[in-house]
C-alpha cells in the first residue's frame, strides 16, 4: 500500500513536469501568419544610442497595411534593466517609423507591438547583439 | 550559565556576544522547532511560481519572474544577508522542505561513500554552473533558469533519497558551498554559549539528536514528532546532519544554520552569536566535521574557485571579453563558444591561481624562511583570498540587485495581468532601482573591504608562520592580494555589457 503511494506520488510529479514542459515548448508567439513584416534601421548596424527603425507591413498579397498603430519596446537580454519605449508614426501607407534610445551597450531585444485597424494585435521581435557605442 | 565577573571591565561571557536567539520575537521564533518550515514554505512557493512562469511565461528574461527573481533578487539578497548576518538562505532552503517531505515516503538507506566525503564534486559543480551560465546564457533564458531549479529539486530528491543525513548539502550543493565559504566572513555564527555546560553534558543531543526508546514512546500521553529508527529508539529531534559537533565546531564552514542543534540541546546552550567576521580563516584548529583547513586541499580549491570565479563571472559582463574571445577564436581557429570559454575558464581558474599562489608560496619560503612545502603553503594562504572574492561577488551581485530591485514590481504586475488580475494599473516598466552612479561607490567599498580583509588575514597567517620576520612572509601574499584587488577594480569600472551570449554577434 505504502509502496503504491510512493509510486503514485512519483508518477504524478513526473506527469506534471512533462505537462509543463510540453505546454512551455508549444507556446506560440501569437503572430499573424498572413502579414509580412520587414524593417530597416538607421544606422544600418544598430548602435548604443538613438536608432531609427522603419517598419513595412503588408498583406500576403502585397497590399500595404495602412492605419496600424506601431509602438516600439526595447529590452536588454539581462533582467534588471528598464525597457525603453517609443511610438512609430506612419510615413506612408504601411510604412511606420520610430526612434528609440538603446541607452546601453550590449544585447537588446526590440519588440514591435502592432495593432491593426481591425483590432488584431501581434508582436514582432528583433534581436540585436553586441551593440557598441560609435 | 553566564560567567559573572566582579571586574566591570571584563564583560560576562554571555554579554560579550550579541546572541540573535536572545532577541525578543526573532529569538523566540527561531527557537521554535517549526521556524525553519515556516521560512521554507514562502521560498518554496516562490520557487514554484518561478518555475511555472519560467516555463509558461514570457521568453524575455527581463519580463519573466524566473530570471528576475533568480538573477537579480535571489543572488543579491543572498550575498547581502551573508555579509550582514549569516547563512540564513540555507536555513530557508526550499529544496530541503521538499526533501523532508519526501523522506516521509522514501527513507535513505546508504551512507555517503567515504571516497566522496570531500568538496571535489561540489567544486566541480560550482565550476560547471559558472561555465554553463556563460555558455547557455542562463540569465537571459527563463526556460533554462526554471529547468535549473527543477534539476536542483530532482538532484536533492535523488541524492538525499538514497543517502543518509544531509549528503546533498555537505558534499554536492554548489550554492551551499558558495554560502559556506562566504559565511566564513559573516558576523553571526551558530556556536556554544558556555563550553562548561557541554563538558558536563552526557547525552550530546546536538550531534546525536534527542532520542527516546520505543517502549517509552509508546507510553500513553506521549506526544512526539518522532522519526522512526531501526535501532530501537525514535529520534524526537535530529542533531546536526552535517556532522558538526557543537563543542568542537569552529566557524561557519558547513553550517546551514538549520538550528537543529539549537532545538536538540536540552540545556539551551547553543546560540546564534556575533563574532569577528573572517576570524575563522586566520586560525587552524581541528574543526568538527571538517578537520584542519590546512590539510583540506578540496576546501582550499573551493576558496580559490570562489575568489577567481568571482572575477570570471564579472569578466563575462564587460566589454574586453569580446576582444579576448575574438583573439582566442582567431588564435585557435575555433568556431564554437564552448572551447573558447573552456580556455578562458582554464586560464582564470587554474593557470592564474597556480602561477600566483605558486610564486607567492615560493617567495614565502625564500624570503620568510617558512619551513612548509609549496602546496601546503598555497593551501594555507588560499583562505586569505576569500574576502577579495566575496568583495567581488558583493560588488557584482549587489550592483544588479540595487539597480534592479524594483523591477520585480512591473514583472509581477505583468504576470498577474496575464492571468486577468490588474494590480495598480499598467505595469510600471520604468521602475528599476537605484541609479548606477549611487551604487558604484558601494561597489568600490565592497572591493576595498575585501582587499583589507585579505591583507589582514594574510598578515595574521604570516605572523604565525614566520614570527621573527612576518613582513617577509606577508609581502608576496600582499602582492597577490593587490593584483587581484586591482583586477577587481578594473573590472568593475569597465563599461558593462548586458550580454546575451558569449561570442554573440
Amino acid at each position: 500500500m505504502v509502496r503504491n503511494r510512493r509510486w503514485s506520488v512519483g508518477f504524478s510529479v513526473l506527469v506534471a513536469l512533462a505537462g509543463l514542459y510540453a505546454i512551455g515548448c508549444s507556446k506560440s508567439p501569437g503572430a499573424l501568419r498572413n502579414i509580412a513584416f520587414t524593417y530597416e534601421s538607421d544606422p544600418k548596424s544598430p548602435r548604443a544610442g538613438l536608432n531609427t527603425f522603419t517598419v513595412t507591413l503588408t498583406r500576403a498579397s502585397g497590399q500595404p497595411l495602412a492605419g496600424a498603430h506601431v509602438s516600439l519596446e526595447a529590452d536588454m537580454s539581462h533582467a534588471g534593466m528598464a525597457p525603453v519605449f517609443a511610438e512609430a508614426r506612419e510615413l506612408a501607407p504601411g510604412r511606420y517609423q520610430g526612434t528609440i534610445d538603446l541607452n546601453m551597450r550590449g544585447d537588446w531585444v526590440v519588440l514591435f507591438h502592432i495593432k491593426l485597424t481591425s483590432g488584431e494585435t501581434f508582436d514582432r521581435q528583433v534581436e540585436l547583439r553586441n551593440l557598441q557605442a560609435t | 550559565m553566564a560567567t559573572q565577573s566582579s571586574n566591570p571591565e571584563v564583560l560576562p561571557l554571555e554579554a560579550a556576544h550579541f546572541d540573535l536567539l536572545r532577541v525578543p520575537l526573532i529569538g523566540g521564533f527561531l527557537r521554535w522547532r517549526h521556524s525553519r518550515t515556516i521560512l521554507q514554505v514562502p521560498l518554496f512557493l516562490v520557487a514554484v511560481v518561478m518555475i511555472l512562469h519560467g516555463l509558461l511565461g514570457p521568453t524575455l528574461a527581463p519580463k519573466n519572474l524566473a530570471s528576475v527573481l533568480t538573477w537579480i533578487h535571489f543572488r543579491g539578497a543572498l550575498v547581502l544577508v551573508l555579509l550582514c548576518a549569516g547563512n540564513f538562505f540555507c536555513l530557508a532552503c526550499p529544496f530541503m522542505l521538499v526533501r523532508n517531505a519526501a523522506r516521509r515516503l522514501f527513507r535513505p538507506r546508504f551512507p555517503w561513500p567515504r571516497a566522496l566525503r570531500n568538496k571535489w564534486i561540489s567544486v566541480a559543480l560550482f565550476v560547471v554552473i559558472l561555465f554553463t551560465y556563460e555558455l547557455f546564457s542562463l540569465w537571459s533564458s527563463p526556460w533554462w533558469t526554471a529547468s535549473l531549479a527543477i534539476a536542483y529539486f530532482v538532484a536533492v530528491l535523488f541524492i538525499d533519497g538514497l543517502f543518509k543525513h544531509a549528503s546533498f548539502c555537505k558534499f554536492v550543493c554548489p550554492i551551499g558551498q558558495f554560502n559556506f565559504i562566504a559565511s566564513t566572513l559573516s558576523p553571526l555564527e551558530v556556536q556554544v554559549r558556555d563550553h562548561g555546560v557541554c563538558d558536563r553534558c552526557r547525552t550530546k543531543d546536538c550531534i546525536r539528536g534527542r532520542r527516546q526508546d520505543r517502549i517509552e514512546q509508546a507510553a500513553p500521553g506521549t506526544k512526539s514528532h518522532a522519526t522512526g529508527n531501526a535501532n530501537g529508539f525514535v529520534i524526537l529531534q535530529r542533531g546536526c546532519e552535517l556532522a558538526l559537533f557543537q563543542p568542537q565546531k569552529v566557524g561557519n564552514m558547513d553550517c546551514t544554520f538549520c538550528l537543529d542543534c539549537v532545538h536538540a540541546c536540552p540545556h539551551d546552550n547553543v546560540g546564534v552569536r556575533s563574532r569577528l567576521p573572517g576570524a575563522e580563516l586566520m586560525v587552524n584548529p581541528i574543526r568538527s566535521g571538517i578537520g584542519y583547513f590546512s590539510r583540506r586541499k578540496d576546501i582550499a580549491a573551493l576558496a580559490l574557485v570562489f575568489t577567481f570565479g568571482a572575477l570570471v563571472n564579472a569578466f563575462g559582463m564587460v566589454s574586453p571579453v569580446y576582444a579576448v574571445e575574438a583573439w582566442l577564436t582567431r588564435l585557435l581557429s575555433l568556431s564554437h563558444a564552448a572551447p573558447v570559454l573552456g580556455v578562458i575558464f582554464a586560464t582564470f581558474l587554474v593557470v592564474e591561481p597556480a602561477i600566483l599562489l605558486g610564486a607567492a608560496a615560493w617567495l614565502t619560503r625564500a624570503l620568510g624562511g617558512s619551513t612548509l612545502r609549496l602546496v601546503p603553503l598555497a593551501v594555507r594562504y588560499s583562505y586569505a583570498l576569500v574576502p577579495l572574492g566575496f568583495g567581488m561577488w558583493l560588488a557584482h551581485y549587489g550592483f544588479h540587485f540595487l539597480t534592479g530591485i524594483l523591477t520585480i514590481v512591473p514583472v509581477t504586475q505583468s504576470a498577474l495581468a496575464n492571468l486577468g488580475v490588474h494590480l495598480f494599473g499598467a505595469p510600471h516598466w520604468t521602475w528599476t532601482g537605484m541609479p548606477a552612479r549611487f551604487v558604484q561607490p558601494m561597489e568600490l567599498g565592497f572591493l576595498l573591504l575585501g582587499f583589507a580583509g585579505s591583507l589582514f588575514i594574510s598578515y595574521q597567517l604570516a605572523e604565525e608562520d614566520c614570527a621573527p620576520q612576518p613582513m617577509r612572509a606577508f609581502l608576496p601574499w600582499a602582492a597577490v592580494c593587490l593584483l587581484i584587488g586591482l583586477a577587481s577594480v578594473w573590472l568593475m569600472f569597465q563599461p558593462m555589457e548586458m550580454r546575451a551570449m558569449l561570442m554573440g554577434g
